[in-house]
Order: structure tokens, then sequence, then C-alpha cells
């Protein structure tokens, strides 16, 4: 197949040194070469397509010429402008390093507040914490086998509902917690910002010897990791027996 | 110490402390003791029936009497014997009494200890003829006997299999022991499939892999 012609011409831009800035649309092009020269820099190695591209017509007080044997013609001009300037050339990444801005160490944002939610989750874990009435609790533990209820603690919260921990659970009704360290979410939600979890986790529970218990309305509370019993029928009896 | 207290001493430290403590040499227990020891036991029990699943069968004295009277007489017969051989089933007489899940669970509040006794006597001496009754006990009480070696073809499950409450005990300890062989006897192996449920492969691998 026969050449393209037109992909040939090598095309260079010159642009002052000052508007170096607008050449940040066209650093991705790694064909491009850059030089400075003085206070102006040069790129060459534009192919037709890229020099009629939206990026590079977008960059103002440019100019564009095109090479022919040795020598810089103005684009659009048959007259020779210049030689082809015999300078230092590198790759146009290294040339234009990307920086980033600097730290505006005079913004405090001090009144500024985010609110902490929990979402539906498309995580699956293990639920290792449960709410349920004492009721339910009640008919399943009086028959209950050790080996279910070895593995398990259990708190008595507002005299008619108990929370269990532990894995594996109960076959009860109720509802049941996953566990995202010391959190305890409701099972099928995480925090919306789970990146805040570990600063959350310690603004509240800093003595970490709590477990911090999240319902589905973003309210939550704490157990402390001493209130918890072990699950067995005797404690079952004798707490209930107590009230 | 008042010298009639010897053996209400003895059970006491062996329920508290799970020790076996010997004050003196005598194989004779007399009324008030007795007395004392049955309310300390019926106390015992009732506590461990706070655990117990389902209906908790009534309090056996006899039975934990027996038990307790057992205990101590082999304790005594392991570390002193000054007794003839011949006279040991004349110490350490049967129970009387029919077997049910009362008595079973009574006597089990000392039989427990039998097992841990057993191994010490083997370890001084295992042609000991204390060992052979002490054997025949525990395959009579089986019950408080799973953690050692039983003969399993010789144990009858049928008071076992006619109270729930025994019934689910006995479940618990095979798995806390994990006795397998007792495990894949049919009154069981269905129970304790249902108590593992899905979670057969975490509680009990070796369980779940031998009933798949």
């Amino acid at each position: 197949m026969a050449k393209n012609a037109e992909n040939d011409i090598k095309y260079f831009l010159q642009i002052e040194k000052i508007y170096q800035d607008d050449l940040a649309n066209i650093r991705l092009w790694q064909n491009l070469k850059m030089a400075f020269d003085e206070d102006k820099i040069w790129i060459k190695d534009f192919d037709y397509v890229q020099i009629n591209s939206l990026e590079v017509k977008s960059i103002p007080y440019k100019t564009i010429f095109y090479e022919k044997s040795g020598k810089l013609f103005l684009q659009n001009s048959r007259l020779p402008e210049r030689n082809v300037p015999s300078l230092l050339w590198a790759s146009i990444e290294r040339a234009l390093p990307v920086r980033l801005p600097s730290f505006n160490h005079n913004y405090f944002g001090v009144n500024e507040t985010i609110n902490i939610n929990i979402i539906p989750s498309e995580s699956e874990a293990e639920a290792v914490g449960m709410i349920t009435k004492i009721t339910n609790l009640s008919t399943y533990i009086q028959t209950a086998p050790a080996i279910r209820l070895q593995n398990l603690r259990w708190t008595i919260l507002n005299n008619d509902k108990v929370f269990i921990i532990g894995k594996p659970l109960l076959p009860i009704t109720g509802e049941t917690f996953w566990q995202r360290k010391d959190f305890l979410l409701p099972t099928g939600y995480d925090f919306d910002l789970h990146i805040l979890s570990d600063i959350l986790a310690n603004k509240l529970n800093p003595d970490k010897d709590s477990f911090v218990i999240w319902n589905k309305d973003n309210n939550y509370f704490l157990i402390h990791r001493n209130d918890f019993q072990n699950l067995s029928i005797g404690s079952f009896r004798e707490s209930v027996n107590s009230f | 110490m008042p010298p009639q207290e010897y053996f209400l001493n003895m059970i006491k430290n062996l329920r508290q402390n799970e020790d076996v403590m010997l004050y003196n040499n005598i194989l004779k227990v007399n009324e008030i003791e007795t007395e004392i020891a049955i309310e300390f036991l019926k106390k015992e029990y009732q506590n461990e029936t706070l655990n117990f699943p389902f209906q908790s069968p009534d309090f056996d004295k006899n039975a934990a009497l027996w038990a307790a009277k057992t205990v101590y007489i082999s304790a005594q017969l392991i570390l002193y014997r000054e007794n003839k051989s011949e006279d040991i089933p004349t110490l350490l007489p049967d129970f009387q009494d029919t077997i049910s899940p009362s008595s079973i669970l009574s006597a089990d509040l000392c039989l427990r200890f039998l097992p841990d006794m057993l191994v010490q006597l083997k370890f001084f001496d295992s042609e000991d003829p204390l060992v052979e009754i002490l054997e025949k006990i525990l395959s009579q009480w089986h019950y408080s006997g799973i953690n050692s070696p039983l003969e399993i073809d010789k144990l009858d499950f049928t008071v076992i299999d006619s109270d729930d409450c025994l019934r689910q005990l006995y479940i618990n300890r095979i798995i806390e022991n994990k006795s397998l062989n007792l495990a894949k006897l049919p009154p069981f192996k269905d129970n304790i499939l249902a108590n593992l449920g899905i979670y057969g492969k975490e509680f009990w691998k070796e369980f779940s892999l031998e009933t798949n």
C-alpha cells in the first residue's frame, strides 16, 4: 500500500515559555520531542492529524512550522522561514513534569462537617452479631445443644431484647450484624465513607474496649466488651429469673 | 477438724476444687455425715440443672450417695491399700435400685471423676483387681465415662434414649470429647447431625467426614 505522503511531513510548534502550561493537553502524546531555546519552547514530530487536532488548535500564541529538507516553513507558506534549530531534544513527558498545586496554608475549613452514613453494600460477610427478643431466645435455648452455645456471648438490652455475639449464630429470628473492626453494622450495610472508619473508631471507642453497634437509621450505641457473658442455658435462666 | 467429717470433706473438695484429698484411711462413713453430704450433693445437682436442656430429672439421693461413697472408697483403695483383694467387691457394692435418668445424672456428680482416677490407678498398677471393678462401674454408668475408653458393644442405651434431657446431655458430652465411636451409634447419629446443622465441618470435622 502506498504511503500517505502527507504523513511524512513533520510539523514543529513554537511557543513562548510563559505559555508553557497551555501545553498540558498534548503532554500525553509520546511521539513528541521538546526542547528549550532561551525563552521559547520548541516541540517537534507532530503528524498531520495531531497538528490539526482540537488539542493543538486550542493552544494560543503558537507558531506552527513544517519541515522540508532542513528548512522550516510557516504553515500554509511556501517560503522557508528558518533552519531547523539544533537543540537538545527530550521527550515531552520528561520536559514537562507534572507539578502538584502547593498546599494552601491559609485554608482551614474548621467549620466543615461531614455526615457519617451507612449504605447498602455489595460485599458479603458472615453475620457475627444478633439482636433478638428474649422470648425468641428462650424457646430455642431450653433445648439447645451445648455445642451451639459455646462460641457465643450475650448481654441483655432494654429488658426485652438481647444482643448475642459470636459465630455461628443461633437459628432464630432477629436483626443480624456483621463486623467491621470494632463496629457492628446491620448485615448488608457498610459505611458510605469507609475510609473514615479508623478515625471514627478512634473517636467513638478510644479505649477499644467496646463494640460500636450501628442501627440502620445511622444511630449507634456502645456495649462494653466486659458486659458480655458466655451464653449458656444456666446463664440465660439465672438472668431471666432475676428480672 | 472433727473426725467424723472425712467423707464429707473429701466429697466437698472433689466437687469444688476437683482434687482428691484424703485425711485418713477410714473406710467407714457415719450417718450424720451422710445426711449433710446428701444435702450438699442436692444443692450441687440443683445448680447443675440450671444448665440442663429440656425438663431436668429429679435428684436421686440414693444414686448420688452411692456414687459419692464409691468414689471415696475407690480413692482410699488407690492410695492406702491395707485390705486384701478379695475384700474389694464387698467394699464397693453395686447400686441396688434400677438405673433411671435421675439416678444417672445424680450419680454423675461424683462418678465423673472416676475415669481420671482410673488413669492414675493404671499408672500405679495396671494389673490391680480394682481396675476391673471400676471399669465395670463405668460401663454400667457410661454417661460418666464418655471420656474413658469404653467397650461400646456392651453398653445399654435404652435409659439414655428414654429422656430428652439426658439424651441431649449425653450428646453434648460426646461432642465435647469428640467420641467418634459413640457418635456413630444409631441413638445419637441423627441427633448429632441435627445439633451441628450446617456447621458440622467447623465444629467437628472428623464426624462430618465420617457421615458424608
